[in-house]
């Protein structure tokens, strides 16, 4: 009995883990900061309690109910955590990549009115160094951001 | 338990090594400052599953209390970080630079 429920609790330690493995490789991979809190967040909630649960079929019963109430506080907390954290990046303009809807990063003022490929996204905290450096000509950031883009 | 379940409990915290590591990686190389704290963030969380796993692994399963005290600071530790990158300080009643941002369509702004 106790080799059935080790073999039920290395299946969910292998999910676990994989699912922490992808998460960690997305979080390096892809490409945009709300992409990349997908990855985390998913690999928060998956990966987290994949592993815990199956911690789980390896422990005594007080062990059992610690284990459950790591995952629910990181169900909890992870969740909260990673919309505060869209949330202020949102609020602060940091850029999609590549938006298949309207990007609402951009204020309806600069936002470029052709119909056409979506403007390289630079995020603002990377290019606010360098805004001072060339200096005169270019006050409008999609019009910058157009020709940095030849052809796609 | 039976005696192969040590194998299970290494292969479980090398994947999550393995998965700090790329964290690391973003937390170094991020543009933002958001991609930082992202990554930070599922750093502490794969940390709480660390101390789990370690546990486990050397028979002392007594030390999940550390695994949850860390998730609770790790949980307080990103808003409180979240909360300086935009105020300035953690007591202040205004954003820090609030012409800054760009402004919001009507329906997105809660």
């Amino acid at each position: 009995m106790s080799e059935v429920l080790a073999i039920i609790g290395t299946v969910f330690i292998a999910g676990g883990a994989f699912f922490s493995l992808v998460g960690g490789l997305g979080l390096v991979r892809l490409p945009d900061f709300y992409t990349r809190c997908h990855a985390a967040g998913m690999t928060d909630s998956a990966g987290a309690a994949g592993v815990l649960v199956g911690l789980c079929f390896f422990a005594e019963p007080l062990v059992v109910v610690k284990l459950l109430t790591v995952v629910a506080f990181i169900w909890l907390s992870s969740v909260v955590s990673t919309h505060a954290l869209v949330k202020a990046a949102y609020a602060r303009g940091v850029k999609l990549v590549n938006p298949r809807v309207r990007d609402w990063t951009v204020p309806p003022s600069a936002r470029p009115s052709a119909v056409g490929e979506a403007p390289v996204a630079i995020p603002k905290a990377a290019k606010v160094p360098t805004l001072d450096a060339p200096g005169d000509q270019d006050d409008d950031e999609s019009g910058e951001a157009d020709d940095e883009e030849p052809s796609r | 338990m039976p005696a192969w379940s040590h194998l299970v409990f290494w292969g479980a915290s090398i994947a999550i090594v393995v998965t700090m590591a790329l964290a690391l990686l973003r937390s170094i190389v991020g543009p933002t400052t958001y991609d930082r704290i992202l990554a930070l963030n599922s750093f502490g969380t794969k940390t709480v599953l660390l101390i789990a796993v370690a546990g486990f692994l050397t028979g002392r399963p007594e030390w999940l209390d550390l695994a949850i005290v860390y998730a609770l600071i790790n949980f307080i530790g990103t808003l409180a970080v979240l909360r300086f990158s935009k105020y300035g300080s953690l007591a202040a009643e205004a954003p820090l630079d609030e012409g800054e941002a760009p402004e919001r369509p009507p329906e997105a702004s809660t």
